[in-house]
């Protein structure tokens, strides 16, 4: 494999099953993801896009074996976590973290600033007593723009902002390599949106990270990320480099996503021209045979419903999955 | 750009003004009034109960037939003055009712730690595991549920005989349904909360998150469930020794005052009457206080009390 290779996904799938009446038994299954492959280099921020319920967070959480995936290769650091027992995956956690989309309901209620940054030193013992303990915790707290005399109160007196400090700060207590950014700043305001933006910047420039930043706002994922990918009912439906995403789209899904991307320049942006999708996503409990787009796509032809395009490259460093391309 | 303010988002909401001396234990509790002489009232009881055998003025104990049923402020010819009047037996109420309190107590709090002590551990892993255990403890629970407690440790106390120890285990285990399905569902709810799945991504282990995670934010309904339980197993115990199946007729006891003052209600009510104010006090300031502890235990009213 690749030496800068950090994260190597193949053919993932999460699928989760539905249950029905008092036996519970498996009447469908949900197809969260559904056969997704990429590559996260050591260094990149991986943007994912893609709109509600297309499967990104799903994926990011079975990267990290928050979820037991259905199929399919997690190859972490040359180790597939996939094939990993529990124990051994709760030690490779020291060096893989998450940032949750919710601050409020990702920080304990019940414990003490100072104690939820601790938690991850303690559980993986990289501190080898109380004092050193606490000069750690100071070090983290200051990083990422915390005030250290905070550290004996609640997540409840914080704003939305400094929440999701306490959270970042959570994961880079054990010196992770690779972040998962869950939506880290949907929950946040404007304003404070774009301070958790450069903090998360500046952050993998001092440390050395590597992150999949999932989003929604495509204007922050171009901002932040160097390559793209874009989701679409648990499929990757397309992945370059953000400047050619943004620049010339191949896929219609993304070409639809980018044209909703308002302009700050009102006669510009009277000028837009949109590319509007009829209909929902149809249901991934159900998917439409031949390509997932294929329901809502304005270019369409007979054989998109019949057969499902792979994921091929479609020019150097561009991945595209559409046979109209 | 990537310039950070430190100090434009970095102060906390809270004004340091509100200091931590205001919301510590004794201070909170002391600006609730009813909480204060909830309290002071239990905090009399256990008193009471600790040094029972000095404060009282009487062995509670000694019969003497000859002074029987003497209303109270009857002072005796060796000028014993016996504040609650005597019993039927000649015994001195006031005595027997500050040894009261030891049994009240003593039954009341280990029944709960007992049933306390199961139940949570049930509720625990029954919501956080799910699936096969989950429907093995609430059939159980089921069942004990179809039993009413008073009847099931009335039976069993019927079969074992009387007994302060065997009174204490059967409070207890009859009891742990109540935290076992209260903690049941707040486990259900909490387990699927991201913090549950951000301490899983931090790496931490199954009996840590149950422990150290799940446990502290379910402790007060347990404290609330476990003060309405001290005060119904005082009841309880009342009850049962009132029926003549809880402790031994020898031994002092609120319940078992209740029973043998019953008869002679009518012409000696000072036999029942400060029985049955002891029970009523001691058990209204253990559920206010409960009351209390649950707020104060949770931080995000701290400062609205």
């Amino acid at each position: 494999m690749n030496e800068n290779v950090l994260v190597r996904v193949k053919d993932l799938k999460m699928h989760f099953p539905i249950r029905a009446g008092i036996l519970k038994r498996t009447v469908g299954v949900v197809r969260a993801v559904d056969g997704v492959s990429f590559d996260i280099l050591r260094g990149e921020t991986l943007g994912l896009v893609g709109e509600s319920g297309c499967g990104k967070t799903t994926t990011g959480r079975a990267i990290l074996r928050l979820y037991e995936p259905t199929s399919g290769e997690v190859n972490f650091r040359g180790n597939d976590l996939a094939s990993e027992s529990a124990e051994e995956v709760r030690r490779t956690r020291r060096h893989m973290q998450m940032i949750f989309q919710d601050p409020y309901a990702s920080l304990n209620p019940q414990m003490r600033v100072g104690e939820i940054i601790a938690r991850p030193l303690r559980v993986h013992k990289l501190a080898s007593n109380a004092r050193e303990e606490k000069e750690m915790v100071a070090d983290i707290m200051q990083k990422v723009g915390l005030n250290v005399n905070f550290r004996d109160r609640f997540p409840h007196e914080f704003s939305g902002g400094q929440r999701q400090r306490i959270g970042i700060a959570r994961a880079l207590a054990t010196s992770p390599d690779f972040i998962v950014c869950d939506e880290p700043i949907s929950a946040l305001d404007v304003s404070i949106q774009a301070q958790i933006i450069n903090l998360l910047e500046q952050l993998r420039e001092d440390l050395g990270l590597t992150y999949l930043f999932i989003a929604h706002d495509l204007s922050m994922v171009r901002y932040l990320s160097t390559r793209v990918g874009v989701m679409y009912l648990g499929k990757m439906m397309e992945m370059s480099s953000a400047d050619e995403l943004y620049d010339s789209p191949l896929h219609p899904y993304t070409k639809a996503l980018l044209s909703a991307i308002p302009i700050p320049d009102p006669p510009l942006e009277r000028r837009r021209q949109r590319t509007l999708l009829a209909g929902d996503p149809p249901s991934p409990a159900n998917p439409p045979a031949g390509c997932r787009f294929s329901t809502r796509c304005p270019i369409a032809v007979e054989h998109c419903r019949k057969v499902e395009p792979e994921f091929r490259l479609a020019t150097e460093g561009h991945w595209v999955a559409c046979h109209l391309v | 750009m990537t310039q950070i303010d430190p100090t434009s988002e970095s102060q906390p909401v809270v004004t340091a003004a509100s200091g931590l001396k205001r919301n510590s234990f004794w201070p909170r509790l002391w600006r609730s009034k009813v909480a204060t002489i909830s309290a002071i009232i239990f905090l009399v009881v256990v008193i009471a109960a600790i040094t029972a055998p000095w404060l009282s003025p009487a062995d509670p104990s000694a019969i003497k037939i000859i002074q029987r049923l003497k209303p109270p402020g009857f002072t005796n010819s060796a000028g014993t003055t016996f504040w609650l009047g005597t019993d039927a037996l000649g015994r001195d109420v006031l005595s027997r009712v500050i040894f009261g309190a030891r049994v009240s107590l003593i039954v009341g709090l280990s029944a709960v730690v007992i049933s306390g002590t199961i139940g949570v551990l049930v509720g625990l892993l029954s919501g956080f595991f799910g699936g096969l255990v989950d429907d093995i403890f609430m059939r159980i629970c089921d069942i004990q549920l179809s039993f009413p407690t008073i009847l099931l440790a009335l039976t069993i106390m019927a079969v074992l005989g009387s007994g302060l120890d065997k009174l204490i285990l059967v409070l207890g285990l009859t009891g742990w349904v109540q935290y076992g399905r209260i903690v049941r569902s707040q486990v259900l709810a909490l387990k699927n909360d991201e913090f549950v799945l951000a301490a899983r991504a931090t790496g931490e282990q199954r009996w840590q998150i149950i422990f150290q995670h799940i446990l502290p934010n379910v402790w007060s309904p347990v404290i609330v469930i476990a003060s309405f339980t001290v005060a119904s197993n005082i009841v309880a115990e009342a009850s049962l020794s009132f029926l003549g199946v809880g402790v031994p007729p020898s031994v002092p006891s609120w319940g078992t005052m209740l029973a043998d003052g019953r008869q002679y209600i009518g012409v000696a009510d000072w036999l029942t009457a400060p029985a049955g104010v002891a029970i009523s006090l001691t058990v209204l300031s253990i559920n206010i206080l409960g009351d209390w502890l649950r707020d104060y235990l949770d931080p995000r009213l701290k400062n609205l009390l």
